[in-house]
């Protein structure tokens, strides 16, 4: 394990603050689906807007809700959207990617000019447009952000595969007798996976603003769910009051987010 | 790098929140004669009577006026109209007109102005603009005659006393065609422009007939949200902002006055009473029991609205029944049996879906709390945010919804604030149908004998309580900041801003 964490005899830095702001962020939105200290959307008339205190280590917010209860719910929801919508953008971008890059011509082209019109339109309009057609909720919010985060998959695969296909391995697969689609899936891909780890990472992390974002605009989770765009969006009007009820979701944003990024830096400066 | 860049966003953010708070002090001076005003929610429409939002109706009352306006004590005064007379059969209303009154574009109210715009408002016109939404109070009139050059008479096809509070409606000059988009009336401002999503803007009338505003110049400020708008407040960009949440008015910069007043405004999660579970009389009721509306106002209003118990509110005066307040307490248990009653338990709980149109922190608010205390009796009440157009049209015009948290306010007469439960009435959304009522409303809004009007009214809340046509909840404070460059922020029983009012402070 420690040797992991090294890089020719040195500490690889960034790979350990990744790591610890990665478990910390996951160790709160894992023990949040089994456990919270408080019913996270119980409400305390007399407690609102109460200071961090033992009972309540992030305090409370307008409601007399736990914070703290709050964040672990609202990181799990906000993970699990981060995660769903990468999944999506990853599956659909490779299948995308690797068909249009392994064999271009026409359909390459075209399919390729409709990729970059989507990634022209910012994707938070996109999805404001996706919304407005299918209603909000979290399921919508999935959808609509995981079909938005297949371009910039497909652009990374395509690109890799576009360069692989004409090496020499994939010759002499091709020679043996191997099919199009295991030399595509079984062959190249492997070896594009740094690449495509690294658009992981940054899909993840774009993921999990695009959820915040949405939601702070009321159009993603609907309330009284708990989400860290939410939360913040709540938090807002009482920023300078009761900041704890912004600084707890943002901090978590921030954990994760910077986590994952460092993590994907110290890998890439391995695989280099 | 992408650790700089965070911590530079970080920095960014912080600046511009310092920014926000030290910003106030600037500005001002010379613009002592103009204010901004913000608003929350767009303009449906800037023809006063195509226009249903009651967001709109108080920004259009100072540009538009009616033969009567409301005052502040409730009472209606004459306006455009000089005087009026009601015949005592109930029968006929006669108005004779102010004179030279003038339309913000230079032209003299004329009789035949009032007769069109009446008959438009009224739906007698022969060619009617199918978008003019017909006040339906004002079908009993069967005429509308200019006598003379400055009177006016209604004639009725039945008796109705409660008539005159619907003749708020907007005076228009006849035939003008351009009202939706450069309105024109005899209000004490005139229009200046229109912004959709961001402004509307409108100067003061030099030929009003009354006393003249002092502020020159008025702006609302359409805010995306009560958050945006009070961000804007703190920043000094907004003079008067009449939506403070509680919590806002604790928070208030000391440059602000506070001003306390009731909304006037029905707050009442609203059930469709033909979406099925809500057919069943005792579902709505347990709904009602279900519901701490102490606690309601603790969380939502900082305990200072005022609870109702039917669809009226206090400053009704005589027609208001306040011991219906206390009709549906809280009781848990009773609303658990009324529910299992009705076959609902553990295992086949009672869901629903809340549709709140997300620029209302008020109404979003309530709905958490809401569905928190129904948590609590084991029914299932989800929230779906929708927008304020969209509630429009979905919710209140298609009634396509099971229910909605909304405010809804009132003309100045009891008449109107419960037509809206009639079978037939149009804007009957929550699709309340019950004979007893219609016929006492008839009887009612033909009575003539002021005490049997009270107690019938009275009778008619009573009924709308019993049948739980919706679980209403209170009648919310009205917090307004004032900056304090401005005094004599004015609160009328109807839901208007009165920017003519405005005077400065010494």
């Amino acid at each position: 394990m420690a040797g992991w964490f090294k890089k020719d005899g040195k500490w690889n830095v960034n790979r350990i603050i990744g790591f610890s702001l990665v478990v910390i962020a996951l160790v709160f939105s894992l023990v949040g689906c089994f456990y919270t200290p408080y019913d996270p959307n119980a409400m305390h008339g007399d407690l609102k807007n109460a200071e961090p205190s033992l009972s309540h280590w992030f305090g409370t917010d307008n409601f007399g809700r736990d914070v703290l209860s709050r964040v672990m719910k609202g990181a799990g929801t906000t993970f699990l959207v981060g995660l769903s919508v990468v999944s999506i953008g990853a599956v659909g971008g490779c299948l995308l990617g690797a068909f249009t890059g392994y064999f271009g011509g026409k359909a390459d082209l075209i399919l390729m000019r409709v990729n970059d019109a989507v990634a022209a339109i910012p994707s938070i309009l996109l999805a404001l447009v996706f919304v407005g057609i299918f209603g909000s909720g979290t399921l919508q919010l999935i959808a609509a952000l995981g079909i938005l985060f297949v371009p910039s998959f497909a652009r990374v695969v395509r690109s890799g595969f576009v360069v692989q296909k004409e090496l020499d391995y994939v010759k002499n697969a091709r020679l043996m007798g191997a099919g199009h689609l295991r030399i595509m899936f079984v062959h190249i891909l492997p070896n594009i996976r740094s690449s495509l780890f690294s658009a992981l990472a940054i899909g993840f992390n774009n993921a999990v603003l695009s959820e915040a974002a949405m939601s702070y605009l009321s159009l993603g989770v609907q309330p009284p769910d708990a989400s860290l765009g939410r939360m913040l969006s709540e938090a807002q009007p009482y920023f300078f009051r009761a900041p704890w009820n912004a600084l707890a979701p943002g901090f978590m944003i921030l954990f994760c987010v910077l986590g994952v990024g460092l993590l994907s830096i110290g890998g890439g400066e391995s695989h280099d | 790098m992408k650790k700089k860049a965070v911590f530079l966003a970080l920095l960014i953010s912080v600046t511009a929140l310092c920014a926000c708070n030290g910003g106030r002090q600037e500005k001002k001076g010379s613009e002592d004669t103009s204010a901004v005003v913000g608003i929350t929610q767009d303009l449906d429409s800037l023809d006063p009577h195509i226009a249903v939002a009651a967001g709109t109706d108080e920004v259009l009352f100072n540009v538009f006026e009616g033969l009567v306006k409301p005052s502040v004590d409730g009472t209606l005064v004459p306006a455009v109209a000089k005087d009026y007379t009601i015949a005592p059969d109930g029968k006929s209303y006669t108005f004779t007109l102010r004179e030279n009154v003038k339309f913000h574009n230079g032209e003299v109210v004329t009789a035949d102005d009032v007769v069109y715009s009446i008959e438009r408002c009224a739906g007698l016109l022969d060619n009617q603009d199918p978008e003019v939404v017909v006040e339906s109070a004002l079908s009993v009139i069967s005429a509308v005659e200019k006598v003379g050059e400055d009177t006016v008479v209604l004639t009725l096809s039945e008796p109705n006393t409660e008539l005159l509070g619907f003749l708020t409606c907007a005076i228009i000059p006849k035939d003008y065609t351009m009202q939706k988009s450069a309105p024109v009336g005899t209000g004490p401002f005139r229009f200046v422009s229109y912004t959709p999503l961001t402004s509307f803007v409108m100067e003061r009338n030099e030929d009003y007939y009354g006393e003249k505003p002092y502020l020159e110049k008025v702006t609302f400020k359409i805010c995306s949200g009560n958050d945006a708008a009070f961000m804007e407040l703190l920043a000094g960009s907004i003079d008067v902002f009449p939506y403070l949440t509680d919590e806002q008015a604790s928070q208030l910069p000391t440059d602000y006055n506070l001003e306390v007043g009731a909304t006037n405004v029905v707050q009442a999660m609203f059930l469709n009473n033909e979406f099925a579970p809500f057919t069943d009389l005792k579902v709505r009721q347990a709904l009602c029991y279900a519901v701490d509306k102490e606690e309601l106002l603790n969380i939502v209003s900082g305990g200072r609205g005022h609870i109702i118990g039917s669809n009226m509110f206090p400053n009704f005066g005589v027609y208001y029944d306040e011991t219906l307040e206390n009709y549906y307490t809280y009781q848990p248990e009773k609303a658990k049996e009324l529910l299992a009653q009705a076959g609902y338990d553990e295992n086949n709980p009672l869901t629903f879906t809340v549709k709140v149109p997300s620029n209302y922190d008020i109404h979003v608010a309530t709905a958490q709390v809401l569905v928190e205390q129904y948590k609590k009796v084991g029914v299932k009440a989800e929230i779906q945010l929708i927008e304020w157009a969209a509630w429009l049209s979905d919710v209140y015009k298609a009634r396509e919804y099971e229910a909605t948290i909304v405010g809804l306010d009132s003309a100045l007469a009891p008449s109107d604030v419960l037509k809206r439960y009639t079978s037939t009435a149009k804007n009957n959304f929550v699709n309340y149908e019950n004979t007893k009522f219609d016929e006492l409303f008839t009887k009612a809004l033909t009575s003539t004998d002021e005490n049997e009007k009270v107690t019938l009214y009275k009778n008619i809340q009573k009924l709308l309580t019993e049948d739980a046509a919706s679980v209403y909840l209170q009648d919310g404070a009205k917090l307004v900041a004032v900056n304090k460059r401005f005094t004599n922020f004015l609160f009328y029983p109807v839901y208007v801003l009165d920017m003519a009012a405005i005077k400065p402070a010494q």
